[in-house]
């Protein structure tokens, strides 16, 4: 394979650009009026600069085949993969950090704060997140992992006078230090069975393992420790905790972008290892997965019921979206169709849950809340926002006309098709799900539509706002009333490179 | 024409739903008259739609059959037959109606009026559609818009029974989505189009299998008609609701439950149909009994009815259970079928028009607490005239539409399960007597001096409730209108449930 700079190029870019963008901050710091080199909208322009090449990989028949281009120092002993899943992952990240980048501009609006740093570890991260979709090696995974986990750490926390912000922060960091060591440990001991770090190369070795007396219960352990970090950063229950606090405490923007960006890259990783590296005919990891998707999506939606603070209940709410998916990652272990579905999930979750986000920001930043009761009587004050957080809500809930239905479709499609039916009761349990979910998300719904309000002023539009919520809410409904272009792409996406 | 009849019947109210959103809403009569412009066209259509469709023929008229989801198979496929086609009519005729009756709605129109066309536009796709996805996307986009119409312009306890309302509706819906889902996967090849699946009998020599999709899809089914014991949403919801919400609800909203056993339960699950056939006539009883009897009990008009419409979906029930059974013979059942059918759109009808007289004295009184009524019919004589003759419908007075759909009914169903059907008829003398003593207490007696000037039904009030009594007379005296439309795409659905 021949060493081609172009096949690194996005994240080039992102580096390059987060470098500058920090360095354009600091002009801007000082009080140069820079207006159209603001961090802004240089973070933008670095985005889309990455965003080129990256759907120019599509187009190239080897990405298409399952075989990357471009693996880091040799083929199966690489250290990242530019296969279907990890382009896939980097347009995500992209898309979601622009949607950010407009959430933040709002948000942010007449605050003193550090702009560059603030937009440049949002490149970081968003670094971060290519990186760890393409990593195919443990310590690649790791340090990808831990590199976004810091970045974001630092974005909760970015309220330095705010202690709810610095509360969320530390919960955060302490959380994922902790579940960063377990997984390093599951990572240890994985490495002291096959002695290579490469996720195939692990396979490999773990296969010929197994066709011996095999050493089933540890390697069922090391799993399990992996999960544990690939899980904190999902969301998935029993490693949850932190999330409601990080959400509720962290900037609006940056609780958006937890909720898609940074969930998304753990799923990525977690298709990866569970589908090439630690695979069901090495162990059978189906149950498990199984179980825990369960929890998380029951407790996800029970828990949300009583909330009162939005970004507490969006919290839960992608906490059991989280399950919704790792039930798409379990029916990965009997069907290959269950993969295409996961990915359509977390593309039309992208636009569904950051639309949502995007009512809140306005609120947020407008009525500095996040408490329920001032979206009481919302439909007389922002009409038009209303209206679509409660499509967006709907759309969660997984309820037709729209793209959240045909999601939800897809994932019970694929795990419907399993051999003898073996997830048939998740999908019973998700259906279930599905109707709790309804109940605190028509909440929200009765509030704003129900109520009356606490005063009948209009809340100030933004034109940022408008723009990302226009973009959310026609992707809700083309999706489903046009999804072919979509579905082919998550077709396209799904082949990841199995050595 | 031919093919797009049916998309725009459908989609006409969602585009003036849509089109309502873009004008201020200070302009009510704007409004209004937007609603009305864009709901007629349905109801014309859907007339020429009537006048147009050939009985004789068999299969699906109209159809149209465009690949949506290439991947998955899914098709936007609209068709109609015999049952279809006055369920559509009836749909869009109650709508207008509505909407006329709703011309008084001052408190937020426009939310009120784009989510009635959406509702619209729900309700018709149902009845159109004949790709599972599509029937279940339709089938769904109904809830929300009532939610909201429940919610925000309805009783005392609206927030309540709205959100009772969608759950309680929801569960029955993800079950079905559960079986559809079945259904996909045991066609060959995999389609979720609902005529091919019928052709095919997915689950065919599969009983275990076959009972769990019949009884998924019977949840949906009997929690919509509503069936006893899945009942419990309909008191809070119907009463609740603001009156054309609650002419929609028993108007149309029920006959989605009865359309689907009889489009998708008794045809593609046959095996199924016939082995719960007994219980789903022994259900249909309990319905009948329990519906009346309770309707007895209540001193709420309005609850009164709702309960009424719990006894008269029984017979519809009755009906269907009747046809589905694996023996007696094809003239019984058939005739019990189309009695099903008579039935629905006889009770759209009559239940739509006596909710309709329900908002009537209730928006002069505020008041529907029977025991405090009395002697309106000397008072206000065109209502009284108005509400006994749709009280005489409902009770089945010969002549008017409910006598002939009751009658067919239990001539269809006594010839199958004798000893129900004769059970059930207890429920017609339940009927009367409720019925009657609630006009007594409305309209006979001492007039309670609270109501001393109250005014009678107005212009409005009586151009929405005309058409619906003009044509229970109709139905009444020629059913044949309906029956000559229904009655062969009945026939093949009776003998779809015995070839399996």
């Amino acid at each position: 394979m021949k060493f081609n700079l172009f096949y690194i190029s996005p994240e080039l870019i992102l580096a390059l650009g987060g470098l500058m963008v920090l360095a354009v901050g600091l002009a801007a710091r000082r009080g140069r009026k820079l207006s159209i080199i603001s961090p802004e909208i240089l973070s933008l322009a670095v985005l889309a600069g990455a965003l080129v090449p990256t759907v120019m990989f599509f187009s190239r028949a080897h990405v298409m085949k399952g075989i990357p281009q471009f693996v880091l120092s040799g083929m199966k002993s690489g250290m990242m993969a530019v296969d279907g899943l990890a382009v896939f992952f980097k347009i995500i990240a992209i898309l979601s950090t622009a949607i950010v980048i407009f959430l933040s501009m709002e948000y942010f609006k007449g605050l003193d704060f550090h702009r560059g740093e603030y937009y440049a570890l949002l490149i970081f991260a968003t670094l971060a997140i290519t990186m760890l979709a393409a990593s195919t090696d443990l310590i690649m995974i790791y340090l990808s992992l831990e590199f976004l986990s810091i970045t974001s750490y630092v974005l909760v926390g970015y309220m330095k006078k705010d202690p709810k912000s610095n509360e969320a922060a530390v919960k955060y960091f302490l959380y994922g230090s902790i579940a960063a060591a377990v997984m390093l440990y599951g990572m240890s001991i994985l490495y002291g069975f096959t002695g290579t770090t490469n996720i195939l190369s692990i396979a490999e070795s773990l296969l010929s393992y197994t066709l011996d007396i095999g050493p089933t219960h540890i390697l069922f352990l090391a799993t399990l420790f992996v999960l544990v970090g690939f899980g904190f950063k999902v969301s998935m229950v029993p490693f949850h905790h932190w999330a409601p606090d990080a959400y509720e405490g962290a900037p609006t923007p940056i609780t958006a972008f937890l909720s898609v960006g940074s969930k998304a890259a753990g799923f990525a990783v977690i298709a990866r290892v569970l589908a090439t590296s630690i695979r069901p005919d090495v162990l059978w990891w189906a149950p498990l997965v199984m179980i825990l998707s369960g929890v998380t999506m029951t407790i996800g939606n029970l828990v949300a019921i009583p909330q009162m603070n939005i970004k507490r209940m969006l919290a839960y709410s992608s906490i059991a979206q989280a399950g919704y998916i790792l039930l798409g990652i379990s029916a990965m272990a009997y069907t290959p169709t269950a993969l295409t579905a996961v990915i359509i999930y977390i593309f039309i979750y992208l636009f569904m849950n950051l639309g949502a986000f995007t009512v809140v920001t306005l609120l947020s930043a407008k009525l500095k809340s996040d408490h329920l009761k001032d979206y009481a009587g919302l439909i007389r004050r922002a009409p038009v926002h209303a209206v679509a957080l409660v499509v967006f809500l709907l759309s969660l809930a997984g309820i037709p006309p729209t793209a959240g239905f045909l999601a939800k479709f897809y994932l019970f499609l694929a795990a419907v098709n399993a051999q003898d039916n073996q997830i048939l009761w998740l999908t019973i349990v998700a259906l279930a799900n599905t109707v709790i979910s309804i109940y605190y998300y028509m909440n929200v719904a009765r509030l704003m539509f129900f109520r009356k309000p606490a005063s009948l002023e209009p809340i100030p539009q933004s034109r940022p706002l408008n723009f990302v919520l226009g973009l959310t809410l026609a992707m809700t409904f083309i999706i489903l009333l046009y999804p072919r272009p979509f579905i082919r792409l998550a077709e396209m996406s799904a082949r990841i490179f199995t050595g | 024409m031919h093919d797009w009849i049916l998309t725009l019947i459908t989609f006409l109210p969602l585009l003036g739903g849509v089109i309502i959103l873009f004008i201020p809403r200070e302009r009510a009569g704007a409004i209004k008259v937007t609603a009305l412009v864009f709901s007629l066209p349905s109801l014309v259509l859907s007339i020429l739609l009537w006048i147009w469709y050939d009985p004789s023929t068999r299969g699906m008229q109209f159809v149209q059959n465009v690949r949506w989801i290439q991947a998955l198979n899914v098709h936007y496929y609209m068709g109609v037959d015999g049952i279809s086609v006055p369920l559509i009519f009836l749909t869009a005729l109650l709508t207008t109606l509505s909407l006329i009756y709703s011309w008084i709605i001052n408190e937020r129109p426009k939310e009120y009026f784009s989510l009635f066309l959406l509702l619209e536009t729900g309700m018709l796709g149902v009845f159109t559609s004949l790709d599972f996805f599509l029937f279940y996307i339709f089938w769904e986009v109904s809830l929300v818009p009532m939610y909201f119409l429940i919610g925000i312009w309805g009783g005392p306890r609206k927030e309540y029974a709205a959100i009772k309302f969608f759950l309680y509706t929801l569960v029955g819906s993800v079950a079905m989505l559960l079986a559809i889902i079945g259904v996909y996967f045991y066609t060959e090849p995999h389609t979720f189009s609902i005529p091919e699946a019928i052709r095919q009998i997915p689950f065919h020599g599969m009983p275990t299998l076959e009972s769990l999709a019949f009884l998924a899809f019977f949840l949906a089914f009997a929690i919509k008609v509503p069936m006893w014991p899945f009942h419990t949403w309909l008191p809070d919801a119907h009463v609740e609701a603001p009156t054309a919400g609650s002419v929609i609800l028993a108007g149309i909203l029920l006959k989605l439950g009865g359309y689907g056993f009889i489009r998708i339960s008794l045809p593609m699950m046959p095996d199924a149909a016939q082995k719960y056939s007994i219980y789903l006539a022994i259900l249909a009883l309990i319905s009948i009994i329990y519906g009346a009897l309770v309707a007895m009990a209540q001193k709420d008009m309005k609850k009164l009815i709702a309960y009424s419409s719990v006894n008269h979906m029984g017979y519809v029930m009755l009906g269907i259970a009747a046809a589905s059974a694996g023996f007696g013979s094809l003239v019984d059942k058939t005739m019990a079928l189309n009695g099903a059918m008579l039935q629905m759109f006889a009770h759209g009808l009559i239940t739509g028009a006596l909710f309709l007289l329900v908002g009537v004295i209730y928006e002069r009184t505020h008041n529907r607490d029977l025991d405090q009524f009395g002697g309106l019919g000397a008072r206000i004589p065109v209502y009284g005239g108005l509400l006994a003759f749709m009280a005489l419908a409902s009770l089945g007075l010969p002549g008017l539409a409910g006598f002939v759909s009751e009658f067919f009914v239990f001539r269809g169903a006594i010839g199958v399960y004798t000893i129900i059907t004769a059970l059930a008829g207890l429920g017609i003398i339940l009927n009367a007597a409720y019925l009657l003593w609630m006009i007594q207490r409305v309209l006979l007696g001492p007039l309670n001096p609270r109501w001393a000037e109250v005014r009678d039904i107005d212009k409005r009030e009586v151009v929405s409730l005309v058409p619906l009594a003009a044509l229970t007379i109709l139905v009444g005296v020629v059913p044949a209108i309906l029956i000559a439309t229904f009655n062969n795409s009945l026939m093949q659905i009776v003998r779809a449930v015995v070839r399996g």
